[in-house]
């Protein structure tokens, strides 16, 4: 049974494709694979914080990271289609794109921004990596009530 | 939370609830290899939910005294995607082309507008149409229907082997 990766990180956008990602799921009758990555916190200008400087934030990340999915995944069940959830540590980009390619995922479900302060006018960072290292179709959902603008 | 009986059918059904998740499906397609391979995955998922798919192609026109199609082969181009969309009717989906021309706004204005008159459920794009340009991985057009939308857009990259990141641009210039 192929898998759709829908990618999380608990905000309001991720919401509306984690939505998305379920109905796509139980229309194609595959199974969801909600992917939740954290990474290591960065100080300025990239530079890795010591991992042992602050556990406790570590822990935080950690630990939101594993709650959303976990919120996901009650939600999953309530629309009936079966789901798998996995914490990734690492750049959101290579982790999610690393497992949709080990996993043969026929498509990522992702938001439009999210994953952080970095933004790119008009997508998220992350969104915009995910997009050129994907191996297969990526659905990129965006907020609804943004729709008017422009 | 009290439901009463006979009620909880006349409820709303919330996004994960609806069994017809993709009535409307707008197609982008400007007949290249990518744009094609967008309309494989649109017929598949057509299939999946009966929905239909509003298939649409952009000619870009010149204005002023060059004032003519962008591309010189567009007669061709059209041709050709009129052929795809037959395949798709032949397979059974309820698919239909709509041609329009754009001088000012460019297509992806055209095609985000289609979709909101249409209330489509997605919009299925390629990458990058014809005129790609080295290194760039995610086509204008593209980009600014991922900011133009009204719907989420899906996106289907062009050569999908192993690892690689895009497939190698054809014909163009390669810079730096």
């Amino acid at each position: 049974m192929s898998v759709i990766v829908i990618a999380t990180d608990g905000s309001r956008i991720a919401r509306e494709a984690e939505a998305f990602g379920l109905d796509l799921a139980r229309a194609r009758g595959e199974k969801a694979l909600l992917v939740s990555v954290w990474a290591p916190l960065r100080g300025s200008f990239g530079v890795p914080l010591p991992e042992f400087l602050d556990p406790e934030f570590i822990d935080l990340e950690q630990e939101w990271a594993g709650k959303t999915l976990k919120a996901a995944a009650t939600r999953a069940d309530a629309a009936q289609v079966e789901t798998e959830t996995l914490v990734a540590k690492g750049r959101p980009v290579d982790e999610i794109c690393r497992v949709a390619r080990e996993r043969s995922a026929s498509m990522i479900v992702i938001g439009s921004e999210g994953w952080g302060p970095i933004m790119s006018l008009v997508l998220g960072s992350t969104t915009l990596g995910v997009l050129q290292g994907a191996p297969c179709p990526v659905v990129v959902v965006r907020e609804t009530d943004r729709t008017e603008e422009e | 939370m009290q439901a009463r009986a006979g009620f909880e059918k006349l409820a709303p059904t919330t996004s994960a609830g609806g069994a017809q998740m993709f009535e409307t499906i707008v197609l982008a397609v400007d007949g290249s290899v990518q744009s094609n391979r967008a309309a494989d995955l649109a017929g598949v998922l057509a299939k999946h939910s009966g929905g239909r798919i509003l298939a649409v192609h952009v000619k870009e026109l010149m204005a002023g005294r060059a004032a003519g199609p962008v591309h010189v082969d567009e007669d061709e181009i059209v041709a050709a995607i009129r052929a795809r969309v037959q395949h798709l009717n032949d397979d059974g989906i309820n698919a239909e082309l709509q041609v329009t021309s754009t001088m000012m706004g460019g297509p992806a204005h055209v095609i985000a507008a289609a979709a909101a008159r249409e209330a489509a459920d997605v919009i299925v794009t390629g990458t990058r149409g014809h005129t790609a340009l080295a290194g760039v991985v995610l086509g204008s057009v593209a980009q600014r229907l991922l900011h133009l939308a009204p719907c989420p857009v899906l996106v289907v990259p062009g050569g999908i082997a192993s690892g690689e990141r895009g497939a190698e641009p054809t014909g163009a210039a390669v810079a730096g």
